[in-house]
């Protein structure tokens, strides 16, 4: 028996170190790439950091000085203000490395999400300390997925589930939704022994709003017809909210803003003002996984908006205060967490193609890439009447199907420099 | 200025007109589509519904010969007003609305939150308006006219809706007369125990009074679900000029808009076709335009052009100064 447990432990050593080797491996390849590219915003640096952390030896992504309480969540359902406001440190977990999904693997079928492999792999090892130093997990039962990756990291670290109504807009689901979030307020507060007041409340929502402020100017900037930031780089810059204070985030956002507002002026652009105009939509992108926006922007593509949850539709929607006693402001931050998210979960998703559509027309987009994961059925269900609406209106579409294995990467890139062909073929034919 | 400023000072304006404006002999007619309450000596102007039972209480026959002109003239009148405003006369001039806005005020700073009707619940109270509008047509009608033979209706019951109206007992209070005014019935608060209609009448006005002090502290714009004037304005609503519209195409369900809104309306966030939203309901307090997060799904038009529209800058910088602001 003993001998068995202390092969185990061996087993597991090996495993993790082998893990921390590649994942470093991982890491350093991307900026050692990333470091080529020409006129890449400087204010990228702060962002940058926290990616960059990811291969060294301690991995002190978040920065904890005062010894807070750390709550990971996953997905984008779990409201950041309650979090605030019970003074704890809120982490987005959803995680994106191929080589800690291999080790995910033996959790879950052969064709299932790489997210959540990814994300068992990281909490059953110890490498990367965010997912073992969380006081608390907080998991929506969004897919199928979720609830079963809830079952698993239960093993490892203290989990809630956070039950949401897959039908959005009934009564009864609006109900439903405001009393979990009125639970999960109380368990927050039970794990970090701090009542979230009202004040303290309307500071979080404060701090998010300043934050999403910045958010939307980056937008702005977006849809200008000179390419002043990668796709890989907007995206990433959300990507580091999930690991970073938002007032310091908010501040560092401001920077970078302010710089590409300068660049606009001065038209310097990182990729030719020719480069077609494409829109990702589809699974997640999450570092160190950003084969897809890299395979597009050094294919020539431009990739100037996507809609993904790890990106735009992270920080769109905003908490409305109407009036300012407890249950209304309750009621608006659920609200904010269910109403407008175009997760393919939901049913109804007719607010999903309409945003698509209204995307469409604001970025003057010519092309959209939907990406979808292996076995991540719900966008890939969605994709037949996503792919329906896009041909009725003419607009040219590519579907790529993987998970986060770097091994598919040139054979996507062959189709997707045929897709960018055409779409400047297609500028002709108009 | 801040919307919400501006109209909290222009129903101001129009509280004061209203209810004292007749102190200074500022009139602006007699038959307006608001609240301008009859029974108040200082009033600025008469409402409609009080000229309409009171030319309705004339027999039919005298109506289509000498009377026919005035008669004319208040619906011309007041189709005029109702035309060039439409719903804005709810949520913008009438003073019980501003009554009811500043009691909600009150509930909001002591920290209690609304009372909200459902959707089904809304549905099923707001055809009350709508039998309340009938009756007080019906009843003058039936009191100075026989049809096939039947009794008419006893004459204490000429102006009924204006005996149980809550303006009756509140406009008169407010210009400090809590004394019986003779005209038709008796003003202010209290049974009138002359007869029996007029103990019911009566009792039925302190009940409804005490409702709509009671209800519009609970829940905000309370009385407006019920109000007649609401549901005869309702014919304006696709001919009016000041139009609320929106761009279904824009619009993420957020559902900011009806939980913004006074009378509970969801048809607003959920709507995605329709384009003009002034329903039956709508007092056109612009309030879901304020909290709209989208650029251009919601505006208010006056005869075609935008005046307010909703955009993301204008909501995150309200919201912003929303939340600093104390209470």
């Amino acid at each position: 028996m003993l001998k068995k447990n202390t092969k185990n432990k061996e087993k597991n050593e090996r495993l993790e170190n082998r893990l921390d080797l590649h994942l470093s491996m991982t890491v350093r390849e991307i900026f050692e790439e990333i470091d080529c590219e020409m006129a890449r915003p400087k204010n990228m640096n702060y962002f940058d950091n926290f990616f960059k952390n990811f291969a060294t030896k301690e991995k002190n992504i978040i920065n904890n000085p005062n010894k807070k309480k750390i709550i990971g969540y996953f997905c984008m359902s779990v409201p950041e203000e309650l979090i605030y406001a019970a003074d704890a440190i809120p982490v987005r977990l959803c995680a994106g490395s191929a080589d800690s999904a291999e080790i995910g693997e033996s959790y879950f079928p052969e064709v299932s999400c790489p997210m959540v492999k990814s994300a068992v792999g990281f909490a059953s090892t110890s490498v990367l300390g965010i997912y073992q130093q969380c006081d608390l997990v907080i998991i929506p039962a969004t897919c199928d997925w979720k609830i079963k990756l809830a079952e698993i990291l239960k093993e490892f670290i203290p989990v809630a589930i956070l039950d949401i109504p897959r039908v959005k807009n009934c009564e009864n689901s609006k109900q439903f939704w405001f009393n979990e979030i009125v639970k999960l307020k109380k368990i927050i507060e039970k794990n970090t022994k701090k009542k979230i007041t009202k004040k303290r409340l309307l500071n979080a929502i404060n701090l998010i709003h300043h934050a999403q402020y910045e958010f939307k100017r980056l937008q702005k900037i977006r849809k200008s017809n000179i390419h002043t930031i990668s796709g890989r780089d907007a995206g990433a810059v959300i990507n580091a909210y999930f690991y970073d204070n938002a007032e310091s985030w908010t501040q560092a956002m401001k920077n970078l803003n302010d710089e590409l507002e300068q660049r606009i002026k001065e038209k310097v652009s990182i990729v030719p003002n020719s480069s077609p105009r494409v829109l990702l939509t589809g699974s997640p992108f999450v570092f160190p996984n950003w084969k897809i926006p890299n395979l597009i922007e050094s294919s020539g593509g431009a990739l100037v908006c996507d809609e993904i949850c790890t990106s735009n539709r992270y920080l769109n929607d905003m908490v409305a205060i109407d009036e300012k006693s407890m249950v209304d402001l309750i009621n608006a931050v659920a609200d904010r967490y269910l109403q407008p998210c175009s997760c393919p979960v939901f049913s109804n998703n007719d607010d999903r193609k309409n945003k698509l559509l209204n995307m469409i027309n604001e970025y003057n987009i010519e092309g959209v890439i939907y990406h979808v994961f292996k076995g991540c059925h719900p966008y890939d269900t969605e994709l037949r009447s996503i792919e329906k609406m896009l041909a009725d209106r003419g607009i040219s579409q590519l579907k790529i199907e993987t998970d986060y294995n770097p091994e598919d990467k040139e054979q996507l890139r062959t189709r997707i420099e045929a897709f960018l062909e055409t779409l400047k073929g297609r500028r002709y034919s108009k | 200025m801040n919307i919400g400023r501006l109209r909290f000072f222009v129903q101001l304006f129009f509280f004061m007109f209203l209810i004292y404006g007749g102190l200074y002999s500022l009139k602006i007619g007699s038959s307006l589509p608001t609240f301008a309450c009859r029974y108040n000596d200082y009033r600025g102007g008469i409402c409609a519904l009080y000229s309409f039972q009171v030319l309705l209480g004339f027999p039919l026959k005298t109506l289509f010969t000498s009377y026919f002109m005035g008669f004319a003239i208040t619906i011309l009148i007041f189709g005029f007003w109702a035309f060039l405003f439409n719903k804005a006369w709810c949520g913008w001039v009438c003073p019980m609305g501003f009554i009811q806005d500043i009691l909600s005020g009150i509930r909001n700073f002591l920290g209690i939150s609304a009372v909200k009707f459902s959707e089904s619940r809304r549905k099923k109270l707001s055809c009350v308006k709508f039998i309340v509008l009938l009756l007080l047509i019906m009843i003058p009608i039936l009191i100075s006219n026989s049809f096939f033979g039947l009794p008419t209706l006893p004459k204490e019951l000429a102006i009924p809706y204006c005996n149980i109206c809550p303006a009756k007992t509140a406009a008169p209070m407010l210009t400090g007369n809590f004394e019986e005014v003779k005209v038709f019935g008796n003003a202010g608060i209290g049974i009138d125990f002359k007869s029996i209609i007029k103990i019911s009448l009566s009792t039925l006005s302190v009940i409804i009074f005490s409702l709509f002090i009671v209800g519009s502290f609970f829940k905000k714009r309370f009385f407006c679900t019920f109000c007649p004037m609401s549901a005869l304005l309702t014919l304006f609503e696709k001919i009016g000029l000041i139009k609320l519209k929106k761009d279904g195409s824009k619009c993420t369900h957020c559902n900011n808009c009806a939980k913004a809104c006074p009378l509970d309306i969801q048809e607003i966030a959920t709507e995605r076709t329709k384009t003009n939203m002034v329903t039956s309901d709508c007092t056109l307090c612009m309030k879901c335009i304020e909290d709209c997060p989208e650029n251009n799904a919601l505006k208010a038009t006056i005869c075609g052009k935008t005046v307010f529209k909703s955009s993301a800058k204008g909501f995150i910088k309200r919201q912003i100064k929303k939340n600093k602001t104390k209470k």
